[in-house]
């Protein structure tokens, strides 16, 4: 004769997880549990009603608007924030959520909110205050800060990273001051490319270097990226 | 590295390094201090901001917390330090106790050799992209320990413990077992955790000890010293059907359920609200008390109710075959409303069976709307 109680076997173990002062860990151990037992002939039965019970139990939580949101932004976190390429099985759940209009607004409000990559800037700082900032986008090979007057500059990731830190004097800046006695090439004779850099420097090896160029009243930092940088 | 500016142009895989295979103070000190490598709403922060943001909105959706957690600020504000710490503090010596901790070495190690593993892997030959992808994976391991910090914070909490006797076939070994955890179960997570004992000897059973603490918190204050006198010893002969009983007779999850069906007996079949409010109190709580002792009572309750075996079986039956499918009855299904109540089970249901739970949660909202 089969014995009934076993075939709910798993009400008590779930009645003790809830009654524990810490539900949050009990309750993963009662599915641990009930889903060992699950694998004895005995229970094989009862097994089957939990999970019927446990449809119940998502379809009862799922129907909640308040509660959809929260265990999709569960699953949706978890997901996104594991390290490795997403298997298959992971992409196909989000693909399922991207491809359900309302889980979709879900899933890019979470993604936007936590997971969004934003591309580094470079960053300049003078006398300690940023006084300009720069995205490095997909395919720009250039960045130019203008009108650089004298001072304590740096130049940073946005990230945090100091690349390059220096005074820059007159010398640097200023054509007069940086080539005495020599005429300023005009861009209808030689064009700017012309203007020899008063500093030149790699700041990260292969891939952004920085030159300084004196203008009549101003200097200019440009740093080139020497290969697609994101 | 003395040169404070040359330091500062140090990429993040270098500061990583160097606090991974050095345990350097001033490079971990510059990471969190100055390296804005966490994302928020398009705006960077530095690693305590980034944790402090996510606290200030319960560290939802990173982790979950059930209604009936209790003193869950304090909670939340011990798993801001604690995740912090993991993240901010080298252990001063290998002489120290992982147990005073926890310290940040084995993070940095772990995220070391990740970024190794990247680099081999010829992906990011590009420093700044490189950057990009540290960030990601920096990010995900915080998220990792936030969730491991709170589960351990709630652990910690339980600080009471009781001596507790473990018996072996040829050996009894004395141990500190936490007050909430019944023997049984106690005895089983030995079983399950603890190999290989040689428990007569101290320092065996010191060791022992020390992975109870590390899996259900330490014990701040109680020693086995203090408590070698008291009386309430539990030991590993206590009965287990006899405990899981008691649980179930004191057990408030059952008394709920029973008040909260009486006190909606409107929503019942009107042969169960017949019975009136006191008498269906009655009736689910002795079919729910009978999972203790008594097996096979369906009839005999039926019947001192007065309830035929058809409204008995579509109330609280424990076959739910109707045919070639399943039909949850009442008492069960509301049982399960109850459970769905907290997110915790959900959740834990959903880690449980990810795919196959996320597929019918789809089905669900589907046909829903």
């Amino acid at each position: 004769m089969m014995d009934n109680n076993k075939n709910l076997y798993f009400i008590p173990i779930i009645a003790k997880a809830f009654d524990r002062p810490h539900p949050d860990e009990s309750i993963h151990v009662a599915i641990d549990e009930i889903s060992n037992l699950g694998k004895l002939d005995e229970y094989k039965y009862g097994y089957e009603l939990f999970k019927k019970f446990v449809e119940e139990v998502i379809r009862s939580h799922a129907i909640n608007k308040e509660n959809k949101d929260k265990v999709f932004d569960n699953i949706i976190t978890r997901i996104l924030s594991e390290d490795k390429d997403l298997s298959e099985e992971k992409s196909n759940i989000l693909n399922m959520f991207k491809n359900s209009g309302m889980l979709n607004v879900r899933y890019e409000k979470l993604y936007q909110e936590y997971f969004k990559r934003i591309p580094l800037e470079i960053e300049l700082y003078k006398e300690g205050s940023k006084v300009s900032s720069k995205p490095i986008e997909k395919y720009s090979t250039e960045i130019i800060f203008k009108e650089i007057e004298p001072g304590h500059y740096s130049i940073n990731l946005s990230n945090g990273r100091m690349l390059w830190e220096s005074e820059i004097t007159k010398r640097e800046i200023i054509w007069d001051d940086a080539f005495p006695g020599v005429s300023y090439p005009m861009a209808a004779d030689s064009g700017e490319e012309k203007i020899q850099p008063t500093i030149s420097k790699e700041l990260v090896v292969g891939e952004i270097a920085l030159s300084i160029f004196p203008g009549l009243e101003t200097g200019m930092i440009v740093l080139k990226l020497s290969r697609e940088v994101l | 590295m003395n040169d404070d500016s040359q330091i500062k142009k140090l990429s993040t895989s270098e500061l990583i390094k160097n606090i991974a295979l050095n345990s350097d103070n001033i490079s971990l000190n510059l990471l969190l201090a100055t390296r804005k490598l966490f994302i928020l709403d398009g705006k960077r922060y530095l690693l305590p901001e980034y944790l402090w943001n996510l606290k200030q909105r319960g560290f939802y959706p990173f982790i979950s917390i059930s209604n009936s957690e209790g003193k869950v600020d304090e909670k939340i504000d011990l798993t801001y330090d604690r995740t912090l710490q993991k993240f901010s503090i080298l252990k001063p010596d290998s002489s120290v106790d992982e147990g005073e901790g926890p310290y940040c070495d084995n993070q940095y190690k772990v995220l070391y050799e990740k970024i190794n593993e990247l680099k081999s892997e010829g992906f990011f030959t590009n420093e700044i992209e490189l950057e990009l992808e540290i960030e990601k994976n920096f990010r995900n391991m915080v998220l990792r320990h936030l969730r491991y910090s709170w589960l351990e914070v709630c652990r910690k909490t339980n600080h009471s413990y009781h001596r507790y006797r473990w018996e072996l076939p040829d050996e009894t070994i004395e141990l500190m077992k936490p007050r909430w955890i019944k023997g049984n179960e106690f005895r089983k997570w030995l079983e399950k955790n603890i190999e290989n004992t040689e428990a007569q000897r101290s320092p065996e059973r010191e060791l022992v000890q020390k992975q109870i603490y590390e899996w259900f918190g330490y014990s701040y204050d109680t020693s086995m010293d203090q408590e070698s006198g008291l009386t309430n010893i539990l030991d590993s002969n206590e009965d287990p059907i006899k405990s899981v009983e008691e649980e179930i007779f004191r057990g408030k999850f059952f008394k709920e359920i029973a008040t909260e069906k009486s006190s909606n007996s409107h929503h019942l079949r009107p042969a169960i609200r017949i019975l009136g409010k006191e008498k269906i109190y009655q009736l689910v709580y002795r079919i729910l008390d009978s999972f203790g002792y008594d097996e096979n009572s369906d009839a005999k309750i039926a019947n001192d109710f007065g309830l035929s075996k058809a409204t008995y079986s579509r109330f609280a039956g424990r076959d739910w075959r109707k045919g070639d499918s399943f039909e949850i009855p009442d008492l069960w299904k509301n049982i399960a409303h109850v459970v769905a109540s907290d997110p915790i089970f959900f959740e834990a249901a959903i880690d449980y069976g990810l795919k196959d739970s996320i597929e019918f949660v789809l089905e669900v909202i589907s046909k829903e709307n």
